[in-house]
């Protein structure tokens, strides 16, 4: 029963799908930023003299 | 590495919220349109509309239709979309654009990306897995540390002779 899908160009995106991934998108990019920050805190870390820390 | 372990949870969260909420919007337009009421009597109008050949399609559609038979007529939809796929058969839109919840129903299966187009779209967005030496220091991370470490105390070393004297953190306990 299920149509065949081809792939949709961004403009024929439904609205409701559009904005659920914009959401969705803003949010992961957000913790994308969060796990970069936390492997540059880990990695500088080392850097730093351990009795200056 | 619970910072890691947090991230990968948050992210796995986020990833099945969004992916469960499409597929119910996509598994709700399809039932609308393509699944019927579900009852015997449905099924029975399928096989009718199925046993019915291309040419006698409209027909049926129109007699349905005109009878307020919505079973057949749906019936007839369906199988006048399978034997014309991707919502191109007349008689499927005819129907679709009847009923304004059908036509939203069409509208979202059509806007809304499948498995693999909606992985694609999603992957770029995945923060990167932590790996073991992401989250330690390398042994070129430590070495790199050592060499700053080393050019750091070589003042301090050229004056006193000797690494030098350290602050001492915190009070000694006797």
């Amino acid at each position: 029963m299920e149509q065949p899908q081809s792939r949709i160009e961004d403009a024929n995106l439904h609205p409701d799908y559009r904005q659920a991934e914009e959401r969705y998108r803003s949010a992961a990019a957000q913790l994308v930023q969060r796990e970069l920050k936390l492997q540059a805190r880990v990695r500088s870390s080392v850097e730093a003299d351990p009795l200056e820390r | 590495m619970e910072g890691h372990a947090l991230i990968e949870a948050e992210y796995a969260r986020l990833t099945d919220e969004f992916s469960r909420t499409q597929s119910q919007a996509v598994a709700d337009a399809e039932r609308l349109l393509y699944k019927g009421g579900g009852t015997e009597h449905y099924a029975q109008m399928l096989a009718r509309a199925s046993g019915t050949p291309d040419e006698q399609l409209p027909e049926l559609a129109k007699l349905a239709a005109q009878s307020g038979l919505a079973d057949l007529e749906q019936a007839v939809a369906v199988v006048a979309n399978q034997r014309r796929p991707g919502g191109t058969s007349p008689l499927f839109r005819d129907w679709v654009a009847k009923d304004p919840e059908r036509q939203a129903a069409f509208d979202r299966l059509r806007g809304t990306p499948r498995a693999g187009q909606f992985y694609a779209r999603t992957l770029g967005v995945k923060p990167p897995k932590a790996k073991r030496e992401q989250i330690e220091p390398t042994a070129a991370d430590l070495q790199k540390a050592a060499e700053e470490k080393a050019a750091k105390d070589r003042p301090r070393q050229a004056f006193f002779g000797y690494p030098g004297p350290r602050r001492r953190v915190g009070r000694k306990v006797s």
